[in-house]
């Protein structure tokens, strides 16, 4: 591992090591392939342990970045390892790579879906599912809860949120925006109390 | 072609997304109050059935929303909904990868950044109640729900076990009449 290390480390300037389009795609079309269940944890897998192209610290700098911004964390990350790469023409490597093989076995398994929902097994397995990703949801929840929710206005604004949302099912767009104007007044609050 | 229809798809997800933090996921209900409620591009079934299909397949979770698309237009509204999803936040992720110094050491968004944490918590909570109100109907989807809920929390083993299990456990509970 230790002379590998180095010669491994890609990332002091902005585009050190030569990863090309063809790397890009390849590996990308890896990790749309095995990632089951979201490919937050097969993109670290390729990216960091098997192709080498960033170091784990790389990763999870740019992972951070892409949780701060909007859309999917993991596609956002994607994104960036290929723009720091080969730049726009990159990610539509990377991208291209990421998705053809995923949305392509969607549909396959939509249509068998489609052509089995009359079987009793397949509609209890659906609705087995769907209550496991529920479960999924809460637990994550739950994690993110303990560690975040530390004062009474985070608590009160983890509830307003949740009652906004889930019971009231408000629009995302101006629900996000009140919570965001009322989350910073109470921080500002609490602060300067 | 309904080009109207794949012109809706293509603002309310892209919209979807621009707002999205904490992961696509967490937009459940907001995907949930658009395809069904608003644009009826899907019934509850529907909804549910696409939710599911898109967790079996392997790749990004972002595929529930492809899916809808491809449901309702085709493989026209499946390439419109992938990139409406992909490609306003993907130009964001580009913009903000080549500036990023300035960008995380500006006051305001530091301070805006620092209030979602709890705002995500709460819609986290938001979007596993909608997505049980979605499945859980009796005994055995509240009990699979809560089981895979305390696994997720408690250990750090990868989720799709768990899931895997559930279904196993929902399709034994069917067959043996414990299901509607």
């Amino acid at each position: 591992m230790d002379g590998i290390e180095d010669t491994a480390r890609p990332c002091d300037g902005d585009r050190p090591r030569n990863v090309s389009c063809l790397d890009l795609l390849s590996g990308f079309l890896t990790v749309g392939m095995i990632g089951f269940g979201g490919i937050a944890n097969a993109l670290f897998h390729v990216v960091v342990d098997k192709r080498k192209w960033l170091t784990a610290e790389d990763y999870t700098l740019t992972f951070g970045l892409a949780q701060m911004l909007p859309g999917a964390a993991p596609i956002n990350t994607s994104i960036m390892i290929a723009d720091r790469f080969q730049g726009l023409v990159g990610v539509v490597c990377a991208i291209g790579g990421l998705l053809c093989v995923p949305l392509c076995s969607l549909i396959l398994l939509a249509l068998v879906y489609d052509r089995f929902a009359d079987v009793p097994e397949v509609h209890y397995g659906t609705v087995a599912s769907v209550a496991a990703a529920a479960g999924l949801s809460l637990g994550t929840a739950m994690k993110v809860s303990v560690r975040v929710l530390r004062s009474a206005p985070k608590i009160l604004i983890a509830i307003l949120s949740f009652v906004v949302i889930g019971i009231f099912r408000a629009p995302m767009i101006p629900a996000m925006i009140c919570l965001l104007v009322v989350a910073c007044f109470f921080d500002y609050l609490w602060r300067n109390k | 072609m309904n080009f109207g229809g794949l012109v809706s798809l293509a603002v309310s997800f892209a919209t979807t997304a621009m707002v999205s933090f904490g992961g696509i996921l967490v937009m459940v209900p907001e995907i949930h109050r658009q395809s069904v409620q608003v644009f009826h591009w899907a019934s509850d079934a529907e909804f549910s059935s696409a939710f599911a299909v898109s967790q079996m397949a392997p790749g990004p979770n972002i595929m529930l929303m492809s899916l809808i698309g491809w449901r309702a237009f085709g493989i026209a509204g499946l390439l419109v909904a992938t990139l409406a999803i992909v490609l306003p936040t993907g130009v964001m992720a580009v913009v903000a990868r080549r500036t990023d110094a300035r960008l995380s050491a500006s006051k305001n968004f530091q301070i805006v950044r620092g209030s979602l944490p709890p705002i995500v918590a709460g819609l986290m909570i938001a979007s596993g109640f909608v997505t049980a109100k979605l499945a859980v109907d009796g005994a055995v989807g509240v009990i699979i729900a809560l089981g895979v809920a305390i696994f997720v929390a408690l250990t750090k083993v990868n989720p799709l076990i768990a899931i895997l299990f559930a279904i196993t456990i929902g399709v034994a509970a069917g067959r043996l009449g414990y299901m509607a």
